[in-house]
């Protein structure tokens, strides 16, 4: 059950001399008057929707916020994410539509909302690869953190730039940002 | 054998995530492929040396023969070494074309090509006979103009010869003999030599 009515007060009739007490915390369940006309008592109900949101996993982030309530219609609902070290919040699943990239995720509770996921991608990093002559192999790359690679360079034959008297020779790699190792 | 090209650096560059390796003339292969695991975005940067050519030859290989680093691709700011080496009776007089001098052996920076060496040699002044008994006339011709020459006397070549410089003259194209008198009138056998002083 995913909507329910909660009392919230009573409406009484125009014209009816009493006390009316709405929008209180407590609802009004219990009343009294003293009867001098014809009257109408109206138990009145409001509408909540749940509103529940997960991880997809929760070793890539974590939700907080209304992750698990009963909200008034019309009242907003606030979800946070929390990615974990090395991951990055993607997007949302089974949420209000217009803010599946929306982080954090405020919305209207119109509807009920009893799927939300939110969905975590681990980091990525670039690999900027530059040579003035031979081949980089493979060259520029965008990999998930902690990816293992490898890069070479190919067709390092000496580069005569004028024949016979000046000529450039590969000497190796310089790589700022990351460490490497050198494979034989 | 040792190769001054291969070098494999790595310098520190982003808070410290580089690892370095550095080398000097290291007799193994440059660094053409690596592993790493990125945990960082990263430059990747294939670096790339100069080198010069060095060509060093004798302008006559009958007179004398360079040796060193007479056909060598250099790296650029390393140092080469010429060696000239004279026949018998010639001497090295100097270095001529993309430098001049007449350092032996010659070291130098390698800060450009250095594509047209000429080691150039001198046949010595040779006296006819070395051997004199009386006062002589000196034929002065194949010296080397505007170079100064001692003439060496000796009474005995047993070893160690004791030379005694007799007299010194610079050569010119205007002095084409010297006269060597032999003032001792002693009949004795006398040996002569010129050297370049």
């Amino acid at each position: 059950m995913n909507i329910r009515k909660n009392l919230i007060g009573i409406i009484a009739g125009v014209g009816v001399g009493l006390t009316t007490l709405l929008a209180r915390a407590d609802p009004v369940t219990n009343i009294e008057m003293t009867v001098t006309n014809d009257c109408n008592v109206n138990w009145n109900w409001a509408t909540q929707y749940m509103v529940r949101a997960t991880s997809a996993n929760l070793a890539k982030g974590t939700v907080s916020g209304n992750t698990n309530d009963w909200t008034d219609l019309g009242s907003n609902a606030t979800i946070n994410v929390s990615p974990a070290l090395y991951y990055h919040f993607v997007n949302w699943s089974n949420g209000p539509a217009g803010k599946s990239t929306d982080n954090p995720l405020t919305f209207s509770a119109d509807a009920a909302y009893t799927n939300v996921i939110a969905n975590f991608g681990i980091d990525t990093k670039n690999v900027t690869v530059s040579t003035p002559y031979g081949t980089a192999v493979p060259g520029n790359q965008t990999v998930d953190y902690g990816t293992t690679i490898t890069q070479r360079i190919d067709n390092i034959a000496p580069i005569e730039t004028t024949p016979g008297a000046v000529r450039r020779v590969i000497r190796g790699p310089i790589v700022n940002g990351n460490n490497y190792t050198p494979i034989p | 054998m040792t190769i001054k090209n291969l070098r494999s650096i790595l310098t520190a560059g982003l808070v410290g995530f580089t690892a370095v390796l550095a080398g000097e003339s290291r007799a193994q292969s440059p660094v053409t492929n690596i592993e790493m695991t990125v945990t960082n975005n990263c430059n990747l940067d294939w670096t790339w040396g100069t080198q010069y050519m060095v060509r060093a030859i004798s302008g006559d290989y009958l007179k004398g023969t360079v040796s060193g680093d007479t056909n060598q691709w250099m790296d650029m700011g390393s140092n080469a070494t010429l060696f000239a080496v004279a026949n018998e009776d010639c001497y090295f007089k100097r270095y001529s074309g993309d430098l001049s001098s007449t350092n032996n052996p010659l070291n130098f920076s390698v800060n450009g090509p250095y594509t047209n060496i000429t080691a150039e040699f001198l046949a010595r002044p040779k006296i006819s006979d070395m051997r004199q008994t009386e006062s002589f006339t000196l034929s002065l011709d194949n010296l080397d103009s505007e170079q100064e020459y001692s003439l060496l006397e000796a009474t005995n070549l047993d070893y160690p010869v004791d030379w005694i410089e007799k007299m010194s003259f610079i050569a010119s194209s205007a002095v084409t003999n010297i006269s060597v008198e032999n003032i001792n009138n002693d009949n004795e056998r006398r040996y002569y030599k010129l050297k370049l002083k």
